[in-house]
This record gives C-alpha cells, sequence and structure tokens, in this order.
C-alpha cells in the first residue's frame, strides 16, 4: 500500500516552511514495522471515512499539528486533511505513528 | 481572591448580529466578540446555529452552561487520544501526586492572577473555568488551545520533555484563549501572526514576572525548556534574534526573519503564521528593553490587544499599539517617552510597511 503522509505546525511551529514529509510502500517496511502501521490504517477506519469527516478547516483550534495524507494505488488512493483537535479519535494513532515514523526518517544517518 | 461569576444567559445568534452593527462602540465591541465565540463554538462542533423557533421554546435557557468561576480543572488524560479523560485536581483540591498535574495545576494559577492583575477576569473576562488536559496522547510533542481548553502532550523524552512542565508554554496556550475572547485574530497571514505573537508576548512576560526577572536576566527564547536531550541547547523561537533558535539536522534551521525586508511570502503554516510573528516580537523585545521594562510593555500590549480585530495586520497594530502606548502614558501607567520607544522599535523591525 502506498502512503504519502505530511505533518507541521504545533506549538513549536514546526517544519512551518517546509512539512516534514514521509513516502513509503507498505511492501517494503520490516514485517513488523509494516503489520503494526496496517493495523493502525484498519482500527482507523480511514479508508471508509467521507471527506466530510477528514477535512481540517478554519476553527478555534491554535497550535495543533496540520497533517496531509494519502493512503493506496493511482486512481483508487484517497486523500485527507486532518489537526489534531478535528481529526476523528480513532485517527489520531495512526497520525502519530506516522509522525514517528517520519521523524524517524529524518534523524537516521 | 474571588471568582465566582456567573455567566448563564443566552443572546441569540440573530440578536447578537445586530448589536454589532448597531450601538455605541462598546456595546458593539462586546456584540462582536459575543457573536464570534457562538460562531466559533459551533463551527468547533460542527453544529448549525439555532433556528429561531427552537429558541422560542426555552431549551436553549434550560441547557445553559453551569455558572463558572475561573475555576482550574486539570484531567489527567492517561495517555490517550482524547481529552478530559479524567478530573485529576480541581480547585482547592490537594495534590494529585502526579508531577504534570499538579505542575500545571500550579502554573494556571501563576497565568489566572497576571491576567487578573491585568484587570481580566479569566480567559473569557467572565470567569471561564481553566480546563486543562496534561497525559494527552502517547508520546505527544505539542500542546494546543482546542477553543475551549488546553491540552499537553508528554514528549517523547528524547527529543521534547513534557509540555507540562514549562510555564511558558502554558502561557503561550491561555493567551491564545484571551486572544480569541478579545480581539479574535483570524489564524491567517498578518493576523495569525499577530495572534501567534502576542501568546508568544504573554508568554515571555508571564516566565519573566514568575522567576522576578528584569530584561538583561530573560533569555528571551520559546521552548528551550522542553528541549530533550536530542535537540538540548536548542530553542524553538529567539524573540530577541529572531531566526537563530535552532540549526539542527532535524528540525532544520529557525526560519524566522526579524525585519519586514526578510517577510515569508509563502503558503505554508496558513501563510506564516509561526513564521512572520518573529518580525513583531522583536520589536517587543526592542521595546521592553529600551527603558520600558518587559511588564510595562506588556501592559500596552494587553491594552492594544483589546483594540484590534479579527483581520488586524502588522501595520493596524502598529497604529493601535502605538496609540495604547499613548493612553498609558497618560494614565501614568507607563513613563512619558514610551510612545517614541515603541514607535522606534517598531521602526527597527521596518514596521509600518
Amino acid at each position: 500500500m502506498h502512503i504519502e503522509f505530511e505533518f507541521s505546525g504545533g506549538y513549536g511551529g514546526l517544519f512551518a516552511a517546509k512539512p516534514l514529509g514521509y513516502r513509503v510502500e507498505t511492501d517494503e517496511l520490516p514485517d513488523e514495522v509494516r503489520d503494526k502501521l496496517l493495523a493502525l490504517i484498519r482500527d482507523s477506519g480511514v479508508l471508509e471515512l467521507k471527506p466530510a469527516q477528514a477535512t481540517g478547516g478554519p476553527g478555534p483550534q491554535r497550535d495543533v499539528f496540520t497533517y496531509s495524507l494519502t493512503i493506496g494505488e493511482g486512481a483508487a488512493a484517497k486523500s485527507f486533511a486532518f489537526d489534531d483537535a478535528s481529526a476523528p479519535p480513532a485517527v489520531r494513532p495512526l497520525l502519530s505513528r506516522l509522525r514517528e515514523l517520519a521523524v524517524e526518517q529524518r534523524m537516521r544517518p | 481572591m474571588t471568582f465566582h461569576k456567573c455567566n448563564c444567559h443566552y443572546i441569540p445568534p440573530h440578536v447578537l448580529g445586530n448589536m454589532a452593527k448597531k450601538g455605541d462602540p462598546a456595546v458593539r465591541q462586546a456584540a462582536r466578540t459575543s457573536a464570534q465565540q457562538a460562531k466559533l463554538s459551533r463551527e468547533k462542533r460542527g453544529v448549525q446555529a439555532p433556528k429561531v423557533p427552537e429558541m422560542l421554546t426555552g431549551i436553549a435557557m434550560a441547557t445553559a452552561p453551569a455558572p463558572v468561576t475561573a475555576a482550574r480543572e486539570v484531567y489527567d488524560c492517561q495517555n490517550k487520544w482524547e481529552l478530559r479523560v479524567k478530573l485529576a485536581r480541581g480547585e482547592g483540591d490537594p495534590e494529585f501526586g502526579d508531577d504534570d498535574v499538579d505542575t500545571v495545576y500550579g502554573y494556571a494559577e501563576t497565568v489566572r492572577g497576571y491576567f487578573a492583575e491585568l484587570g481580566r477576569n479569566s480567559i473569557d473576562n467572565a470567569g471561564m473555568n481553566l480546563r486543562l488536559n496534561v497525559h494527552v496522547g502517547e508520546n505527544y510533542m505539542n500542546a494546543f488551545w482546542d477553543g475551549d481548553e488546553m491540552a499537553f502532550g508528554d514528549g517523547d523524552g528524547q527529543i521534547f520533555t513534557s509540555f507540562a512542565q514549562s510555564l511558558d508554554v502554558m502561557a503561550h496556550e491561555m493567551a491564545h484563549g484571551v486572544t480569541q475572547f478579545t480581539a479574535n485574530l483570524d489564524y491567517y497571514s498578518q493576523s495569525g501572526a499577530l495572534n501567534e505573537h502576542f501568546s508568544d508576548v504573554f508568554g515571555t512576560a508571564i516566565t519573566q514576572y514568575k522567576l522576578n526577572q528584569t530584561v538583561d536576566d530573560a533569555d528571551w527564547l520559546i521552548g528551550n525548556e522542553i528541549m530533550g536531550p536530542t535537540l538540548y541547547g536548542e530553542a524553538l523561537r529567539s524573540m530577541k534574534a529572531p531566526g537563530t533558535a535552532y540549526d539542527n539536522p532535524l528540525l532544520g534551521k529557525d526560519p524566522q526573519p526579524a525585519h519586514m525586508k526578510d517577510y515569508y511570502n509563502g503558503p505554508n503554516d496558513n501563510r506564516g503564521v509561526h513564521i512572520n510573528s518573529g518580525i513583531m516580537n522583536r520589536a517587543f523585545y526592542l521595546a521592553a528593553t529600551d527603558q520600558i521594562g518587559t511588564q510595562k510593555a506588556a501592559k500596552i500590549w494587553y491594552h492594544a490587544l483589546q483594540n484590534l480585530w479579527p483581520t488586524a495586520d502588522f501595520d493596524d497594530a502598529v497604529e493601535i499599539i502605538v496609540e495604547s502606548a499613548r493612553t498609558l502614558v497618560g494614565d501614568g501607567v507607563v513613563p512619558e517617552g514610551t510612545t517614541q520607544t515603541v514607535r522606534l522599535a517598531f521602526k527597527e523591525v521596518g514596521l509600518p510597511s
């Protein structure tokens, strides 16, 4: 499964000028990492979300992380925009894991 | 100190809208702010404004919120990705025994007291309770204001430590609430950068106040106290020298400009709300360190915040802040010469543009 993910913002305004990205084919990940990620995708129900349930937009929240997420292949891929306050609770563990993977990738020598 | 004040009235949105267009300036401002708050609250909850016939039934009155007292409510979110999981410590309760719960409880008193000294009764100036959520999520590297309450993550312990352990962070987030209930600055472009700037101003001013620091003692850094071992010695922003807070392989280089000539015009970060705030932050630093002092400068900025409006830009803010300086000179709150000092501070960062 193809995943493209970006995040930025928060209290620190992290990666404000250029969001931190993570792009991966899950088949290329180590088994343990892949299995956990696919389980989070399944448990999040993200692929069943309607666009209106997955669109971060202007609101009163301040200093939240904002995310863009594309999952799937070619024309069947689905894209979402979230932020920490408006993301459905079930999706938040997936966003957290993708954020960790993006940071780990950046830190890798 | 007494914090009790009932705030259980309800005014229909269309009435607030009309009040905001008519009447004397004070009524217009109050109505405009109330209408904005109601709209924001509805947006957050994804609900429409109630229709008039519904309101005439009295249902809205029957479901009005309970009286509020500016009381502290600290919730332990138990590393779940939701808020208000368990009330750990309410106003007047004994120590809970969790470092983050008890620390944030203490910080909230400092911040509440600081704004009370400025003449403000809590976030909304009507005794709104202070809801603080700690241990939000797993290894969550952030703190935010959600429109009603504050949330603090534990950090991962490597890059960031607990956000609940920083008075600067807590004051910054609570100041977002104060801004929401005053100027209600749009979180986009220059008005958004002003929104971030005012939070940095109060985060810094309250920290210096608590630590009894002078402008020379203060580090003028934002976020340095939550850096973990990976980033130890770095900060997230510098009010003294924007653009120098960090430079490392993980975060890259601090993108904040210190002068309008380096203004960020890109589309990211809601068009630079955390980036261009550096220009205004530098102006505040220059004003505070040029004889005024941080606390008197903060009084000027707070006065101005109450007279700004959602779409205000940097030039508008300069005009209103200088006007506030003049007003407070006239009231004897700040010394003669302050207006010129503030004007000079803005000139040094290229404002007005």
